[in-house]
Formats: structure tokens, C-alpha cells, sequence
């Protein structure tokens, strides 16, 4: 144990498997409006598991993205108590990555300084920065546009672009707003393919919010669906999948999964169209 | 440019008729005396140091609010609690024409370049701060979130996210200030110095020289107009990388 302790790379190893990376404990968020007060979740109690892919599934608008920024540490929960590797979250939650549904690229800078801003705030040296920074929009197939000023690029390259900007300061946790909404099928489906495989590779806890269904099935390994405004858990399914099914799942495989899903999500939609 | 030119030429040459009847060549004087004034202004030297120590103090005034009211802007944008505090005051002062304040600053600093200075840059302040202060407040929270998830502090916020977020807002205020800044110097030097294109024509007007009151005029027109077309191609140029955003 002192022997793992002493090899561990970075802050974000505190006792590798035992608290749950994120947790969240009776969590309710109500959001007030010209004196009047909207629950955006309700008593939430989520254990997130080192290493797991959890996708949060709900109809638009339910407050998945509530969830997010809970997490991310950037708004406190009104009760109940977000925790991070068992201890309560205070401020911004630096060891997560978050890919927000903007990708909030900075358009002053190029792509590579875009990437390369993590680390400055980090205090890596110059070198080393670049170097990092080089690999990871490599490894996002956009080494050849290092120079390029993110209003150049196109949809699904400014999402890679954030995507390592992301991941190039060693995050374990990936908070991810339906980071894939806003791109054409074709794109999407490369995405998807490439971040899942990034994040086999490196091991990462991820939290996927989304509204596609087709998307939770074929990326994750847990799937929480949520109700309508106050979100409150309907369902927490575990998938625990093989990538080598991942194929398959998207066919035929999980024909029964997308039925239960979607009758789950029609209720909730049917609900909120009769409110 | 060619029509304008017309146009220009058109309203001299009515001026030049037009102050020929009567006695208003006294009271207005001619187009020809005008651009007569001008040419002997130049070419003994007279009014080049005048117009030197105008523009000296408008950039050192300007150089000032453009640092204090872009900082202020800065830290009220960044803190709301600081902004709470300083608001009012702020405002108080905004509403006070900065003329008004020049009997108080020969008071305390006496004559010369200083209270000129002092004016140029109070005039351009409040147009530097207000202007900032406006965009570097609303700049899109998904920069500041980002900001807090990478782990910027509050400097960093401040300088490499909020700073040139609102990049646009702020070169456009400092444009303006820097033409508040030309005319408050000018301001400053009618009633406080004894020096520099206000006081020629505070001089010239209770000398009765109506001719040195217009050309001094036309000196002054001619610098704002430069100044402005220099700052627009200048602002242009600064903002282009931000451009390539919109155009994609």
C-alpha cells in the first residue's frame, strides 16, 4: 500500500478503488427566478465507481446538467452533499474534465494554445507543455491543425479540439454534456467510437449526459435515467459491456434495452406535454 | 472621398461669399484669412508647440485612464462585491461634468501641464470604464466555468479569459476615450494653462481674432479626424484573429 502510494503519478490517485470518484448524497437544487423557486433535482443519491461509464439519460431540461455542474463543482447542492473520492466537494472540481455543451474554445487563441492553457495554469514548463499538448491533438487526429484559430474549424473538430484540451492534463473523470448533440451522424458516430477507445485507454471515469438513447446504449456501462423537471432516478441499469460487443450491442443485441428505455422516456415526455 | 471633397468645397466657397456682405467678415472672417492664418502659423512655427503640448497631454491622460479604467473595469467585472462598493461613487463622479472640476484642480495642482493632464484623462475615464466595465461584466459564463474547471485562479480569470473575451468591447471604449481624452486636454487648457490649442483660442478670442479662433479650429478638427481613422484601422487590424470566428 505505501509502496503504491509512493509510485502514484498524480494527486488524482487517493485510494485507488475504495471511495466511489464521485458521490452524490441526498442532493436537491432548486434554481429561483423573479422570486419564484424551480427544483431542478430532487434527493439524488448516485455512487459513481472508479472506472465506470455512466450515461445520464432524460427527457431535455430535466436538470441532468444540474447534476454536471454539481459535480464539476461549479454551483453547491442546497442539501445533501456532493463527494469527491469520499471527501465533500469545496469550489471547482479541478480533477475532472468537463466538456460542457459549448465547447468554449477560446477564439483568440490557436487550437494548440487553446490545448496548451491547462498547463500554463499549471505551471508546466513551456517544453513540456507544447510536447503534451502536440501528442494529445495527435492522438484527436488534429495534429495538423495546431495553428489553426478554432473559428476555422468545423463542428466536430472544435468537439476533438475540446476533447483534448480536456484530457491533456491527465483528468480521471470526464464529465461530459451531450457533448455530441449538436454534430451531424456521420461525425457523431466517429466520436463516439474515438472516445470510447480513449477512454479504455486511459482509464477513465466518465459521466455522460445525454437524451439519445441509441448513444447511452452504445457507450455506456451504467444507465441512469431521470424524470422529468425535478429530476429524481426512474432507473439505474447496469449494461457492464464488452467492447467487443460494441457493435453488436447497437443492432440487435439490446432491442429489448431500447424498448424499456424509450417507454421509460415516453412517460416522462407524455407527462411533462400534459402539465 | 471625391463627393465629400465637393461637398467641403461647396461650403467654403458659400462661406467665403456669404461673409463678404456686411460687417459678419468681422464676427467670422473668410475662409481665405482662415487658410492665410494657418499657412503663417505654420511656417513662422507658432503653433506647433501649442499643438505638441495639446497632444502630449491627451496621450498622458489618455494613457492613464486607459490603464486605471480598463483595471477598475477589470476587478469591478470580476468581483461583485467590489463592484457593489465602488458603483455608486463611480456613478456620482460620472455625472459631474469633469469641467466643473478644473477650478478645483488648479486649486490643488495649480497651472500647467498637470491639470491638463489631470482633465484629458478624467474626460476619457468614465467613457474607458463604463464602456469596459459593460463588456468584461457580460462576458459569456461558459469562459468563466471553463476557467474554474481548469483550475484558473482569479488573475489568470481575469487576464486570460475575462481580458480578451471582452477584447471588442474594450478597443472600442478606448476609441472614444482616446478622442474624450484629446478634447478634455483642450478643455483643460482654456481655463488652466498657458499653452496648447485651447488656450490659442481662448487667447485669440479675447484678442478678437475670429481668423485664429477658426484656423486653431480647423487644426483641431483635422487631429480628431486622423486620430479616429488611425484608431479604426488600428482596432481593425487588433480584432481580426476574432473575426475569423464570424466568418466561419
Amino acid at each position: 500500500m505505501n509502496i503504491q502510494a509512493s509510485h502514484s503519478t498524480g494527486v488524482f490517485d487517493v485510494e485507488p478503488g475504495r471511495a466511489p470518484v464521485l458521490s452524490f448524497q441526498g442532493v436537491s437544487k432548486s434554481f429561483s427566478h423573479e422570486n419564484r423557486s424551480t427544483p431542478a433535482i430532487e434527493t439524488i443519491n448516485l455512487d459513481i465507481a472508479r472506472g465506470e461509464f455512466v450515461a445520464f439519460l432524460g427527457p431535455s431540461g430535466c436538470g441532468k446538467t444540474t447534476l454536471l455542474n454539481l459535480a464539476a463543482g461549479l454551483i453547491k447542492p442546497d442539501n445533501g452533499a456532493v463527494l469527491r473520492d469520499g471527501e465533500p466537494l469545496r469550489g471547482p472540481n479541478t480533477r475532472v474534465g468537463y466538456l460542457t455543451q459549448s465547447d468554449a474554445l477560446l477564439p483568440w487563441r490557436t487550437v494548440i494554445a487553446n490545448v496548451t492553457l491547462p498547463l500554463e495554469i499549471r505551471r508546466i514548463p513551456r517544453v513540456e507543455r507544447q510536447a503534451r499538448a502536440m501528442a494529445m491533438l495527435e492522438r484527436v487526429g488534429l495534429g495538423a491543425f495546431a495553428r489553426h484559430l478554432p473559428g476555422q474549424l468545423s463542428g466536430g473538430m472544435r468537439k476533438r479540439a475540446a476533447l483534448a484540451r480536456t484530457l491533456v492534463y491527465d483528468p480521471k473523470t470526464l464529465l461530459l454534456d451531450e457533448p455530441f448533440s449538436a454534430l451531424d451522424a456521420q461525425a457523431r458516430l466517429a466520436m463516439q467510437r474515438q472516445l470510447r477507445e480513449l477512454v479504455d485507454e486511459l482509464g477513465l471515469t466518465v459521466l455522460l449526459v445525454t437524451h439519445d438513447l441509441n448513444e447511452a446504449i452504445a457507450l455506456a456501462d451504467r444507465i441512469v435515467v431521470f424524470s422529468k423537471r425535478p429530476a429524481r432516478v426512474l432507473e439505474d441499469i447496469d449494461i457492464r459491456h464488452d467492447p467487443s460487443i460494441l457493435r453488436q450491442r447497437r443492432t440487435s443485441l439490446d432491442g429489448s434495452l431500447h424498448d424499456r428505455l424509450w417507454s421509460l422516456l415516453e412517460n416522462e415526455l407524455e407527462a411533462g406535454a400534459l402539465r | 472621398m471625391f463627393r465629400h471633397g465637393f461637398t467641403l468645397l461647396f461650403l467654403l466657397a458659400a462661406w467665403q461669399l456669404g461673409a463678404g456682405f456686411g460687417a459678419t467678415a468681422y464676427y467670422l472672417s473668410t475662409p481665405v484669412q482662415v487658410a492665410d492664418r494657418l499657412l503663417e502659423w505654420s511656417m513662422s512655427g507658432y503653433v506647433w508647440p501649442h499643438l505638441l503640448s495639446t497632444i502630449e497631454c491627451s496621450l498622458a491622460g489618455f494613457g492613464v485612464a486607459a490603464f486605471v479604467g480598463t483595471l477598475f473595469a477589470l476587478a469591478m467585472a470580476s468581483s461583485p462585491s467590489f463592484a457593489r462598493l465602488l458603483e455608486p461613487a463611480l456613478f456620482a463622479a460620472f455625472s459631474t461634468p469633469k469641467i466643473v472640476i478644473a477650478p478645483l484642480l488648479i486649486l490643488w495642482i495649480g497651472v500647467g501641464t498637470l491639470p491638463v493632464i489631470a482633465l484629458s484623462a478624467l474626460s476619457s475615464f468614465f467613457v474607458i470604464f463604463y464602456g469596459s466595465y459593460g463588456g468584461l461584466r457580460d462576458v459569456s459564463g461558459s469562459y468563466i466555468d471553463t476557467a474554474a474547471v481548469l483550475g484558473a485562479g482569479y488573475w489568470t480569470t481575469a487576464f486570460q479569459f475575462r481580458l480578451p473575451a471582452a477584447g471588442p468591447y474594450i478597443l472600442a471604449s478606448l476609441t472614444q476615450g482616446l478622442i474624450y481624452a484629446f478634447h478634455g486636454a483642450i478643455l483643460g487648457e482654456m481655463t488652466a494653462s498657458d499653452t496648447g490649442m485651447g488656450y490659442l483660442i481662448v487667447y485669440s478670442a479675447t484678442s478678437m481674432d475670429a481668423a485664429s479662433v477658426l484656423a486653431a479650429l480647423a487644426v483641431i478638427g483635422a487631429v480628431t479626424f486622423g486620430l479616429l481613422h488611425l484608431l479604426a484601422s488600428a482596432t481593425r487590424a487588433l480584432a481580426a484573429p476574432l473575426n475569423a470566428e464570424a466568418l466561419a
